[in-house]
This record gives C-alpha cells, sequence and structure tokens, in this order.
C-alpha cells in the first residue's frame, strides 16, 4: 500500500525542484496524510489516485510556487562559482608570477603579476559564462543570459578603464576555444592537449594581429597557465554544478 | 474552449480561474483546516457542484503559504493522525475581506445584468 502512494508522491516531489530537504519531507507527508485520509483500503486509495490528476502537472505547477528559490540558489551557486574561480585564478598567476631574486635570495613577485591577475580574473568570468551558456540541456534564454551578464560586467569594466576592453575580448575567444575544445574531447587529456594547442595559436595569432611581439615558445608557456586557470574553472564548476544537484536530490 | 463538469454541469474553465482562491481564504476565514477537510468542505457547501482537485489544491496552499496569506503547522488530530493544517495570517484575512467584497459586488451586478429569470 504505502509503495502504491509513494509511487504517485515521489515523482511530484521529484518534478517540484524543492530547495532544501526539509521542505521535500514535508510535502511527502503532508500528501502521504492526505492519501492516509482518503482511506487506505486498496479501492479508495485508487479513487484517491485517480482523483489526484497528473502527478507532472502537479509536480509543476508547484515547481512554479519554489521558482524564485531556485532561482536564488542557482544565482548563489553561480556567484559562489565565480568567487572560488577567481580565488584559484589569482593563486595560479601568483605562483607563476613568483621569481627568485638572485642577489636578495628572496621570492617576489613579477611585474607583470597585477597584468596577468587581472586577466585571469577576466578570463574566468568568461569561463563561467561559457560554461552557463552552454550547459545541457542547452536553452536560448540561459545561453542569453549568461552572454548578456558577460556584456554587461565587460561595459562597467570599461566605463572604469578604457583599455580593459582587449582583455575582455581576448578572455571571450579564449573561453569560446576552451569551451569548443570541452566538447570535442571526452578523455581528459586529450581535452587538455586540444586546449593548450588551440590557446597557443590563439595566443600566438592574437599578438601577432596587435603587433606585439610575442613568439611560439612564449605563446606556449603563457598558454600553460591560461591552462591551468582552464581546468581549475572547470573543476570549480562541476564540484558546485554537483552541489546544487545534491541540493534537489529527492532520494 | 475549454470547460469542465462540475454538478452536472459545463462551466468554462476560464470561468473558473481564480476561485480556487477565494474558496480557500473563504473556508479558512472560519477555522484552521488541512487538505481533505478543505476538499471536503468546499464539495459539501457546494452540493458537490464545487469538487476541488488535489492537484489544484496543494500548489495553490502552497503558493498561499509562501506569499504569506496562508501559515501551516502539524498537529495531531483526536485519531492522533498528523495533518498539516493551514490558517489564515493578518494579511490572509485582508485579503479574505477584500476577494469576498469583490465576489459580492460582481455578483450583485452580474445579477442585475442578467436579471432575475437567470440569476
Amino acid at each position: 500500500m504505502r509503495e502504491d502512494i509513494d509511487a504517485v508522491i515521489e515523482p511530484i516531489v521529484e518534478a517540484a525542484k524543492i530547495p532544501g530537504r526539509r521542505r521535500r519531507d514535508e510535502l511527502r507527508r503532508e500528501l502521504r496524510s492526505h492519501f492516509e485520509d482518503s482511506g487506505l483500503t486498496p479501492e479508495a486509495l485508487h479513487d484517491a489516485v485517480a482523483r489526484f490528476g497528473n502527478t507532472a502537472r502537479i509536480g509543476d505547477s508547484l515547481r512554479k510556487v519554489y521558482r524564485r528559490d531556485y532561482m536564488l540558489l542557482y544565482i548563489v551557486k553561480v556567484g559562489a562559482c565565480i568567487a572560488a574561480a577567481t580565488i584559484a585564478a589569482i593563486l595560479i598567476e601568483a605562483i607563476a608570477g613568483l621569481r627568485l631574486e638572485s642577489d636578495a635570495d628572496a621570492w617576489h613577485l613579477s611585474r607583470d603579476f597585477a597584468h596577468a591577475a587581472r586577466f585571469g580574473v577576466v578570463l574566468t568570468l568568461a569561463l563561467v559564462a561559457a560554461a552557463e551558456a552552454t550547459r545541457a540541456p542547452f536553452t536560448w534564454s540561459r545561453a542569453l543570459l549568461s552572454l548578456g551578464c558577460y556584456a554587461i560586467v565587460s561595459a562597467c569594466a570599461l566605463s572604469v578603464n578604457a583599455h580593459s576592453v582587449g582583455a575582455f575580448v581576448t578572455a571571450g575567444i579564449l573561453a569560446t576555444i576552451g569551451a569548443g575544445c570541452a566538447r570535442a574531447a571526452t578523455a581528459w587529456t586529450s581535452r587538455a592537449l586540444l586546449t593548450l594547442g588551440a590557446f597557443t595559436v590563439a595566443e600566438y595569432l592574437l599578438h601577432q594581429s596587435l603587433g606585439i611581439t610575442f613568439g611560439p615558445i612564449r605563446a606556449l608557456a603563457a598558454s600553460a597557465i591560461l591552462l591551468m586557470l582552464w581546468a581549475s574553472t572547470i573543476t570549480i564548476v562541476a564540484f558546485s554544478d554537483r552541489a546544487f544537484v545534491s541540493a534537489f536530490r529527492t532520494t | 474552449m475549454l470547460t469542465k463538469v462540475i454538478g452536472g454541469m459545463e462551466y468554462d474553465r476560464e470561468f473558473l480561474t481564480g476561485t480556487v482562491g477565494v474558496l480557500i481564504l473563504s473556508l479558512l476565514s472560519e477555522r484552521e483546516m488541512y487538505g481533505y477537510e478543505l476538499l471536503r468542505e468546499a464539495e459539501r457547501r457546494s452540493s458537490s457542484a464545487f469538487q476541488l482537485k488535489e492537484g489544484t489544491l496543494y500548489p495553490a496552499l502552497h503558493h498561499m503559504e509562501r506569499s504569506g496569506l496562508l501559515k501551516g503547522r502539524w498537529r495531531d488530530s483526536e485519531t492522533g493522525r498528523s495533518r498539516k493544517y493551514y490558517r489564515l495570517t493578518a494579511k490572509g484575512r485582508r485579503q479574505a475581506r477584500s476577494k469576498r467584497q469583490q465576489w459580492l459586488q460582481i455578483s450583485a451586478a452580474m445579477r442585475s445584468i442578467l436579471g432575475d429569470s437567470h440569476a
């Protein structure tokens, strides 16, 4: 008998996508008490289930009730993801920018660190935007919202510093390449090698087009750092996705 | 056009939209009730003209609770069975009064348009 009731309740609870185990359990308890009130004989239960209506539609109606909470949690997830990825990017750039001063025998950050860290943060934003835009199942609304947010952040940065346009455009190109490589290869090694190669070519060509001296070896070295940044960002995105999904797991 | 059969009569669905909230607010303005009790009470009071569907009632109750119109609490009945009882909040009571007033005015206006013979 309990299995029959659960067969009706569980699809509703799952479709409702209610954040928080306590509230989901409360909905289960409420619906279960409803069926118990309807009568526990097989006939009464059959009638109650028939009266209940389409479980998918009920779940969808409940999902709309709790949509604001869902959206809020999603924004928190993306925000936390950006914060963690940004910290990781700054740390990676700091490690890459460490230099040993031979005469003083002391470590210090290279002069390029501030510039590299700023670009690392912009690339992180672009990577998170690209990950959200291309997330499966693909939806145009989410893709446009992600790209729109990136465009707004770019516009805000431009209003503060007009020279930052290059960083946002370059980060956008690299993030698109990164997202493309992630789709093209499934194995981690081939994905990383493909991305490294694509980043190196892009870095070399971008600098060439701007008339900046940037040899292939330097492009490869810069791309290796960017690859670490890319790897840390997509790992953080994957981790935050898992945490988000587990917040709605019904079993 | 979508229709719904209630108490042997066909009603336009659009016509019924918005009645669920008024029905819940009106019933709860008398005393606190749980979901199943609300269904049975609506059916009894309307001589089965209104047969609220569970699939309509529970999302509506949750929506009204989230909107601050209702407050739910778990309570044991005399039989020892635990149920979620809903009662109106101060905001819900104001809403119930306002909705009741609107319905009385609309129904009075409709009666005067349709004439007593059609009322």
